[in-house]
């Protein structure tokens, strides 16, 4: 005799250790399996659009740490191609480089956190979190080297970068590049080829292009599902015109795609550094720029770059004031999010959080 | 795209008091086969309450989020939506943040 259930609809979140932030997750399920989804936030909306317009175009650099706050840097990065963009200023080639470099560490940073809280989801109860906090810390740390601040660094500005390299931070890193090489191979060899990780999430969730394409998914999420797409090398911005990589895709677009491909990466944006490294020369690392900047009246400029999430850009648009008339954000979580009804329905319980954990959102910057 | 590309606007026309009316942009990606074309559209609309635009929601899934966003901080709604309500902020806020008469 089948046995009856009743759908019960329960609230996951906003304050629930796998939400990675202040989200909620309104889920009716009929037993284990999940019958609706309603994704619920803004808990941390903090208006950084409209705080963006009682700023000055400096400041705003602050703003943007506080979006994304695991990859910082990249924030920065956006945001300071936007209004170099406004200005029409060139960034000295120093600069560039110094750009790239530390926003590929971000990368890193920010592609370690979303591995580890994968794994995290899954229940590996904090061994390969903490590998991958062992290597992170040892960016923060050198972050802290180049601006004194490991999580808002707010390092880059408009024209340029605000310090140039101190002295030790070029010993620093190659140590953390010898050391990240084994680290990484350690926890490569812990999960990859796990048998436990390979059964609970091959298959799992799947997206299909076409829907990813329809729902302007992009970085991870869309290369997991097969389609080459990232903006370091359709529209290269700074140095990466220079920076010799490759763009790991995945065919299946599943929970342990989305996981593989941000593996893959790590070793690109490592090999990117070493390319920083070899590349770099002295120079100016600052364009000259007026402390007070005011863009022409009227002009407008989308700042894009390939954020570890994946499609970050700001849309400014001056009125010829000191700050900006709209500064409007494109957030790649919030937008990724918009697949979570599709890729759960119909899935248990417990894969509803490792596909959360696969999407790798980030609150500060859905809420914004 | 835009890069740095001014306008042919005038600063009266950038600057809009809210009884003129407000610009709308609506900016699009289109995917063919691999290389990406846009759309640039500028929509002006009249007065201050009630403004609609048709929702893209059925054309392309990733407008769901963004149209809530513009109906909760801009007020204004989309027709053709199915979920059209407040998305940062809560059910019974009063008005919509981003107009510049808001604050």
């Amino acid at each position: 005799m089948p046995i009856k259930t009743e759908p019960m609809t329960v609230n996951i979140g906003p304050q629930h250790p796998s939400t990675h932030g202040v989200f909620r997750l309104r889920v009716t399920f009929d037993g284990e399996e999940i019958l609706e989804v309603e994704p619920i936030f803004g808990y941390l909306h903090r208006g950084t659009e409209k705080l963006a317009e009682e700023r000055n175009y400096t400041q705003i650099v602050t703003l943007t740490d506080r979006l994304d706050y695991v990859s910082s840097m990249i924030n920065n990065q956006a945001y300071c191609l936007a209004v170099e963009d406004l200005l029409g200023v060139e960034v000295p080639q120093r600069a560039k480089y110094l750009r790239t470099l530390t926003a590929e560490l971000q990368r890193v940073a920010s592609h370690l956190m979303g591995i580890g809280f994968f794994l995290q989801d899954l229940g590996t109860l904090g061994t390969p979190l903490m590998y991958a906090f062992r290597s992170r810390e040892r960016i923060l740390d050198l972050f802290e080297m180049l601006c004194g601040a490991r999580i808002t660094v707010s390092y880059m500005r408009p024209g340029g970068v605000f310090f140039d390299a101190p002295d030790d931070f070029w010993p620093a890193l190659d140590q953390f590049l010898k050391d990240f090489e084994s680290e990484y191979k350690e926890i490569e060899q812990l999960i990859l080829e796990n048998e436990i990780v390979m059964v609970r999430t091959r298959g799992v969730s799947l997206l299909p292009l076409d829907l990813a394409i329809n729902a302007s998914v992009s970085g991870p999420v869309l290369r997991a599902s097969g389609l080459d797409w990232d903006w370091r090398k359709r529209d290269p911005y700074d140095a990466y015109d220079r920076m010799e990589f490759d763009v790991p895709v995945a065919t299946g677009g599943d929970n342990y795609d989305r996981f593989w491909v941000r593996i893959q990466e790590i070793h690109q944006s490592i090999r990117m550094v070493k390319q920083c490294i070899q590349q770099i020369e002295p120079g100016p690392i600052r364009a000259d720029v007026p402390l007070i900047l005011r863009p022409p009246v009227g002009a407008e400029a989308y700042g894009r770059v390939e954020a570890s999430k994946g499609e970050l850009a700001f849309y400014l648009v001056s009125d010829g004031g000191i700050s900006p008339y709209r500064c409007k954000v494109r957030s790649p979580s919030l937008i990724n999010l918009t697949v979570t009804e599709h890729l759960l329905v119909g899935w248990k319980l417990a894969d509803m959080i490792v596909t959360l954990g696969s999407l790798d959102i980030n609150m500060g910057e859905v809420d914004r | 795209m835009s890069h740095g590309r001014p306008t042919n606007q005038t600063p009266a026309e950038i600057s809009l008091t809210p009884d003129e009316g407000w610009h709308c942009s609506h900016l699009y990606y289109e995917f063919d086969r691999g290389v990406l074309s846009s759309m640039h559209e500028t929509k002006r609309l009249d007065g201050r309450d009630e403004l609609s635009l048709p929702s893209v929601y059925h054309v392309w899934r990733g407008a769901d989020f963004q149209e809530r966003e513009i109906w909760d901080l801009m007020g204004i709604s989309f027709s053709g939506h199915p979920n059209m309500k407040r998305i940062m902020l809560w059910e019974g806020f009063e008005g919509h943040p981003l107009r510049k008469d808001y604050l």
